[in-house]
């Protein structure tokens, strides 16, 4: 707590500080508009210190665990499917992560990530803020229904930028058409029916991965991420590797 | 003044009759939403899994007309039964998923699961006894070899049937099931835990119950993307020193154990955990 009580000439401005753990700080200073202050607290007697948040962050860092995707599809303008997941992290002068809540971490801070292209972050936005305040990191999800290389870069306020990473967004093919169910006298759409689509490279057991399903109310479905690239996923996730298996 | 007569209002038409509007169908139960439908008679028709083969996909352009009916299904199985707790305990469970996982499939097409959800609801969870009583019902499963998987949930802990069943159905068949439930054998992953700097060399530490039978476990260690770094596997002491490649300072990485007693008759299963004692660390 810092409390401050004028003199009675007012040539002066006692300034008194209180904090947990510490000596009070008592201190008169010259009575004018503004004036910058550093005071030291020294610690109380017989109590440990409690340390003040350790800001050691100096910079951040971008991470793209899978910088390759399918190039999404916009079925409603708020939603998209797929998608690239980026993490934004705090580190220090020495590249370690320095997160909030990590050993050591920083205090939590704002930044802004960027993107280039038609890509978008959620919500429509090629620039986002989000806020890095726990141990992981922040996780945001890119998007893009263009195939294109876009860069994200992040910024904040006394941190050295990120090194921009690149994201390769990938034409993908589509399956759709009509899924009707039977409801006792004719075929209707699947009003009431939850209905899921997996897609098998063909002759196998696979299934391939990161692909959507999408099917309105009339039963219109569409299964989008189909690309080579989600099919050679699938087949090296089983450790059966090795691409003779593809149809 | 005296005021004006008001004009006689009009004859008012005889309203139609409003015809009677056909009972809505019952919307059916959460659980069985899955693969079902309804008839106008409330009656459930259990929908069949189509498989479409062959279908050919060439980026970026879109295949189209792959339209598909799903018909009823027929001439299947009745596969019932109670769970019961292994202990002879009353069944408290809350939750717990009944999956028949099909053992014949030579291709994806043919690989079906069928699933069925049980929810206990009650008004005062203290009278456990009749509130959690939980039994299973799968209709029309086609004939066929399967593998019966269940896992449930109390309000303390986890369960399951353990390697499960293997059941085989004819058409038409009706077969009952009743799973026997093991409790879990609760985990707790000790260190590294709450993203500490660790130095190497430096071990993996958990811990079970003290009256815990003989178990088995494999400890994994994984990066930032899921990549797995280091395993290692058949371990009967609650200890691992890392001894993989050298961990890079510049990420976090994870760690997760799996276990089973070494009769393989129940599974460990890792004590639930939030930021502050997440399996996570980083090195100094």
């Amino acid at each position: 707590m810092i409390s401050t009580l004028a003199s009675p000439n007012h040539q002066h401005l006692l300034y008194r500080v209180e904090k947990e753990g510490f000596e009070p700080f008592e201190q008169e200073y010259p009575f004018v508009n503004s004036q910058f202050l550093t005071i030291t607290l020294t610690p109380g007697e017989g109590t440990e210190p409690t340390p003040p948040p350790s800001d050691t962050a100096a910079g951040l860092r971008l991470t793209v665990c899978d910088p390759e995707s399918p190039v999404s599809q916009s079925e409603y303008d708020y939603m998209y499917t797929g998608g690239v997941y980026i993490i934004v992290d705090l580190i220090d002068a020495n590249g370690r992560i320095v997160n909030p809540g990590t050993e050591g971490g920083a205090a939590k801070r704002t930044v802004t990530v960027n993107v280039t292209g038609s890509a978008q972050f959620e919500y429509d936005a090629q620039s986002t803020e989000v806020q890095v305040d726990n141990p992981s990191g922040e996780t945001i999800t890119l998007y893009d229904s263009v195939a294109e290389e876009v860069t994200v870069s992040a910024s904040a306020p006394g941190l050295t930028d990120a090194a921009p990473v690149s994201v390769q967004f990938i034409s993908a093919g589509s399956i759709s058409g009509l899924i009707q169910i039977w409801d006792g006298e004719d075929y209707t759409a699947p009003l009431f029916t939850t209905v899921d689509a997996t897609v098998y490279v063909a002759g196998t057991l696979e299934p391939v991965f990161d692909v959507q399903f999408l099917m309105d109310t009339s039963g219109e479905y569409t299964i989008t991420g189909l690309a080579f690239r989600n099919i050679r996923r699938s087949i090296q996730a089983d450790g059966t590797g090795g691409f003779s298996r593809l149809p | 003044m005296e005021p004006a007569d008001f004009p006689d209002f009009p004859d008012i038409p005889d309203f139609p009759d409003i015809p009677d509007i056909p009972d809505f169908p019952d919307i059916p139960d959460f659980t069985d939403l899955f693969g079902n439908s309804t008839t106008s008679d409330g009656d459930t028709v259990y929908l069949q899994t189509v498989c479409v083969p062959g279908i050919s996909v060439t980026a970026p352009r879109d295949t189209a007309n792959v339209n598909v009916d799903l018909g009823p299904r027929e001439n299947g199985a009745h596969v019932y039964g109670s769970l019961v707790r292994e202990d002879g305990e009353p069944v408290d469970f809350v939750f717990a998923t009944v999956v028949l996982y099909s053992q014949d499939a030579q291709t994806g097409c043919e690989q079906m699961e069928w699933i069925k959800s049980i929810i206990s609801f009650g008004d005062d969870l203290s009278e456990v006894e009749d509130l959690y009583s939980m039994s299973y019902e799968l209709n029309q499963i086609p004939a066929g070899t399967y593998l019966v998987r269940c896992t449930a949930l109390s309000e303390e802990t986890q369960f399951t049937n353990g390697a499960g069943e293997l059941i085989t159905l004819a058409p038409g068949e009706d077969k009952e099931v009743n799973l026997i439930m093991k409790a879990a054998i609760p985990v707790t992953l000790e260190s590294p835990v709450d993203y500490p700097r660790i130095s190497p060399p430096f071990s993996f530490v958990w811990s079970v119950p003290e009256d815990t039978p003989s178990m088995v476990y494999d400890v994994f260690l994984i990066d930032r993307c899921g990549e797995m770094v280091w395993s290692q596997t058949d371990l009967t002491g609650t200890e691992a020193a890392y001894t993989g490649p050298a961990l890079s300072n510049q990420t976090i990485y994870s760690w997760y154990v799996l276990s089973q007693t070494e009769d393989e008759e129940n599974t460990g299963g890792v004590m639930n955990f939030g930021y502050s004692e997440a399996p996570e660390f980083l090195v100094e």
